[in-house]
């Protein structure tokens, strides 16, 4: 099947008979259909709707949650959607529909972070929705190490969860706020308005990073 | 200048957000660009916000792991397959689910009916005296209550509260004795025989019916009859749930203080009572031939008002019950 059409199946070809339609590769076909052929139990059609999907949501993960938990959420999204390939209904792109999985995710984790914190250490920050970053560095550090990835991600992790993915989105994969806002479910306005505000918060945090930088 | 009419665009997110997609129209971009070049504030506040989101954007992301898509897949695999429609899901074969509900909606909507037909007719005795009658059923309070005291009608009873024997026995004037067990091979015969629906007489034919079985047999007065005729209709099975209810027994007691109860004659169209009137008393107006003028208190059984008790010199009044 991914091989291409064998020599056998030219010789078919060849043939002034009527003959079914070859086999098409699934790396041809769209993410509807990889998505329909899953849905009828093909396990190698959700395989390659894993491959092609996999290193934008394991992005996504990265930056809204950190590269610690990026794997498991990314191999949670993906569960998520193996599970919930009946109810996919193409009304919109698969990546949107992957999208709003992965921002349920998102929440989901925050969610059950923030109350075992609210439980376990009471006082933590009230909102509980802000990530404590891996590690405490500095811009200063980070910028001097020249690792500004890491402070980013510290950056990232200090916004509140539902401005997360939204800017992801919109800043590092250059999605429209149409399909973001289709993605999330919430109004366009509603989108621009978080993405703004994260924008906002990012420029407070990493302004000392900047400034180093435009220093060096 | 301000960026969304009162807020001046250095500090409005809203506003450098919009400028950072290029979003402003023509007017609104032409009237900043001319505010930035003599205002420092929005000067840094653009350049920092260009800054800030190019830095963010310059970030490198780490790779996903080498095995992951072998791990999500894995996991894929070992859970369980995508969900399917209800009835895949939980693999109920539409037929068989289809029979089962049309068997349940069958039951849901036979149990009513059935339970409208349950005060079913059941083969009644009629009671002749004995010299020590078996322990039966006293009747209510309220009945005893209306018996010495009120002459009005009696009411029905829908519970019996047990009586003392001796109070019993003293007020029965009369116990008549049937026989006529359902239970015994000859009234099985008798239920069979009277289950087939048969036209009724007229009433003087019954009556002189009802003297001929009375010489030929004066301790056999039972009328067994296994069904009553609206439910003759209503199939083998119900017919067969109605069958073997016990025997309803009438007892006929003298409450207008002229002496014993007449005699309930023998004979006359089987008589068929339904089971709910078990326990149930009703007073019986007689004339002085014997024939029932009046029943009370209504709605009462019609069976009733086609007793005969033997003639006497005056009317009376007595008490039936039916247990």
């Amino acid at each position: 099947m991914d091989e291409g059409p064998s020599g056998v199946e030219n010789t078919i070809a060849a043939l002034p008979i009527e003959r079914p339609a070859l086999e098409i590769p699934l790396q041809d076909l769209s993410d509807e259909d990889l998505i329909s052929r899953a849905r009828e139990g093909e396990a190698a059609a959700f395989g390659e709707f894993v491959e092609r999907h996999m290193t934008a949501v394991h992005r996504w993960m990265t930056r809204a949650v950190g590269p610690e938990d990026a794997d498991d959420l990314t191999q949670d999204v993906f569960l998520r959607a193996y599970r919930g390939l009946a109810r996919f209904r193409a009304q919109a792109p698969p990546r949107a529909w992957l999208a709003a999985i992965a921002d349920n995710a998102i929440k989901n984790r925050y969610r059950s972070r923030s109350r075992f914190r609210r439980i376990f250490a009471p006082e933590s920050s009230p909102e509980g929705l802000e990530d404590r970053p891996s590690r405490d560095v500095s811009p200063e550090e980070s910028a001097g190490a020249g690792e500004s990835s890491v402070t980013v991600q510290a950056a990232l992790s200090k916004l509140p969860v539902e401005f997360r993915l939204p800017i992801v989105l919109r800043d590092l994969e250059e999605w429209s706020y149409e399909e973001i806002a289709i993605s999330l479910a919430v109004p366009i306005g509603t989108v621009k308005s978080r993405i703004a505000r994260g924008r906002g918060q990012l420029r407070t945090i990493l302004a000392p990073l900047v400034a180093s930088q435009r220093n060096r | 200048m301000s960026g969304n009419g009162t807020q001046h665009p250095a500090r409005s997110v809203d506003f450098l957000s919009r400028l950072h997609d290029g979003e402003l129209d023509a007017a609104e971009r032409a009237r900043f660009e001319a505010h930035r070049t003599h205002c420092v504030e929005c000067r840094r506040a653009a350049v920092e916000f260009e800054d800030a989101i190019s830095l963010f954007r310059s970030s490198r992301s780490t790779p996903p792991g080498s095995d992951l898509a072998a791990r999500i897949l894995r996991k894929v695999q070992s859970t369980n397959r995508p969900r399917s429609p209800f009835p895949r899901r939980f693999r109920i074969e539409l037929t068989w689910a289809a029979l089962l509900v049309t068997a349940l909606l069958a039951l849901l909507i036979s149990t009513p009916i059935a339970m409208r037909r349950s005060p079913s007719p059941v083969p009644v005795t009629l009671g002749r005296a004995t010299a020590n009658p078996a322990p039966a059923a006293p009747p209510p309070a309220s009945a005893r209550k209306t018996e010495l005291g009120d002459k009005g009608a009696v009411r029905r009873q829908k519970s019996a509260r047990p009586e003392p024997e001796p109070l019993l026995q003293k007020r029965e004037s009369k116990v008549n004795r049937v026989a006529g067990d359902a239970a015994s091979p000859e009234s099985q015969k008798e239920l069979r025989a009277a289950a087939e629906p048969a036209p009724r007489p007229p009433e003087s034919d019954e009556r002189s019916d009802r003297h001929r079985d009375g010489e030929r047999s004066r301790d056999k007065l039972s009328r067994v009859v296994a069904e009553s005729p609206p439910l003759a209709a209503g199939g083998a099975e119900e017919n067969a749930a109605v069958a073997p209810a016990a025997p309803l027994k009438l007892t006929v007691r003298s409450i207008d203080g002229y002496g014993p109860a007449p005699e309930l004659l023998p004979g006359g169209p089987p008589l068929v009572l339904p089971s709910a009137e078990r326990g149930r008393e009703y007073v019986l107006l007689l004339d002085s031939q014997g024939a029932v003028r009046e029943v009370r208190p209504t709605p009462a059984p019609e069976e009733l008002s086609r007793l005969h008790f033997r003639a006497g010199s005056r009317p009376r009044r007595v008490l039936v019950r039916i247990e």
